[in-house]
């Protein structure tokens, strides 16, 4: 199957959909609430000589769950001039995190563990989102719940840790 | 295997574009279908879906015959993982946030059957509280593997594979679409990954009245 080419087009489809509906219509339909651009960003700097990353954690949240298994979103922005991984991630409400991807196989979505460590290349951003990578938060002791709040530490090669509160929202749209 | 051809989609979601352009927002029509089934954003798929000539067990502990008890509703059906964490919420979500926006009629002819890819967890008690969590009224079916294997051949839809994801979790490979079926039962369009809610927006008012004719 060329599941790679499938889903690129799909993804380009909504960006074409995406960003002709946003020039033109400034639709307000959207009450997904996902706040972007709220969030105050926390910034890390490389003790790094010369080549240096530097990092904005944007929008971190979390969903709310109705079982022990919920997914955490957040963008990183890098500012710097070299290129950082984002290598693990914990959180306080779970005792089994890992960074995943969704990955379409014909018309088959799959999940899994993402195999290397996620760029965020200098100048650039990387951005987890529903449908494509996210953190999975496994073995929750208790659902989440809207108005939560969840404690993430995200582990960078080159800029350490960085904590984050990410607040647990609605479930948000596609969009 | 019937696959979603690639072009089509990209096609299909290009014309969503053009179509938000151009603002026209004709949800109230209740007169018909639409003049084409290029009118839809769905994906379109030929050969059409039959319905699942299958009965399962709803969330009550009751038996649900697909095909007898969504007779002459809209259906839209969805198979996932309650334990699925991004796509299946996410698609569950968009499709419960649209149908409030439609009339209390158009809403009244429509029905949406998610049916689990994971029985071994997916209890009836367990599906019906995942699905509270977006509308009361969804429909829940689960089976015992046997049933389910039986559903996903009806649906061309593979078996799903496990990915262990250690300490007993598990994730569940599924079809990445919700499926409609018009009144008539043909399940003539997907809704692959990636659609939104304003795409459902523009069709299930067409997809409620269409016959197809």
């Amino acid at each position: 199957m060329d599941w790679k080419r499938w889903s690129g087009l799909v993804m380009l489809g909504v960006a074409a959909v995406a960003a002709v509906a946003l020039v033109a219509c400034g639709d307000d339909d959207d009450d997904d609430g996902d706040g972007a651009g709220t969030a105050s960003p926390t910034v890390a700097a490389s003790p790094t000589q010369g080549q240096v990353a530097k990092l904005q954690i944007i929008d971190p949240r979390a969903r709310d769950t109705t079982n022990d298994v919920s997914a955490a979103y957040f963008t990183v922005k890098n500012t710097g001039d070299a290129t950082d991984r984002l290598l693990s991630v914990t959180a306080d409400v779970s005792t089994k995190v890992e960074v995943h991807e969704m990955v379409m196989e014909g018309g088959t979505a799959k999940m899994q563990a993402v195999k290397a460590p996620l760029e965020i290349p200098a100048g650039g951003e990387l951005v987890l989102k529903p449908g494509g990578y996210h953190i999975m938060l496994m073995n929750l002791a208790s659902p989440l719940k809207e108005g939560q709040q969840v404690k993430l530490t995200l582990t960078f090669e080159k800029s350490g840790k960085i904590e984050v509160t990410a607040p647990v929202k609605k479930i948000e749209a596609m969009n | 295997m019937r696959t979603i051809r690639p072009g089509l989609v990209f096609l299909l979601l290009a014309l969503a574009g053009f179509a938000a352009a151009a603002c026209g927002g004709d949800d109230g029509d209740e007169g018909g279908g639409a003049s084409s089934i290029d009118d839809y954003l769905g994906a379109q798929v030929t050969p059409f879906f039959e319905k699942p000539d299958l009965v399962l067990t709803d969330t009550e502990g009751r038996p649900f015959d697909i095909r007898k008890d969504t007779e002459g509703f809209l259906t839209i059906l969805y198979v996932g993982y309650t334990h699925c964490p991004d796509i299946c919420p996410t698609t569950m979500y968009d499709i419960s946030e649209v149908l409030k926006t439609l009339t209390e009629k158009q809403r009244s002819q429509i029905k949406v059957v998610f049916a689990t890819a994971d029985p071994d967890r997916d209890t009836p008690e367990v599906i019906r509280k995942w699905l509270d969590h977006f509308d009361t009224t969804f429909i829940g079916l689960s089976g015992d593997s046997r049933q389910i294997s039986d559903l996903l051949k009806q649906l061309l839809m593979g078996t799903p594979q496990r990915t262990d994801l250690g300490e007993g979790n598990y994730a569940v490979s599924h079809a990445a679409y919700a499926i409609a079926y018009t009144k008539d039962n043909t399940g003539r369009l997907v809704y692959p990954f990636g659609i939104t809610q304003d795409d459902w927006k523009h069709d299930l008012p067409m997809l409620v009245n269409e016959t197809w004719k």
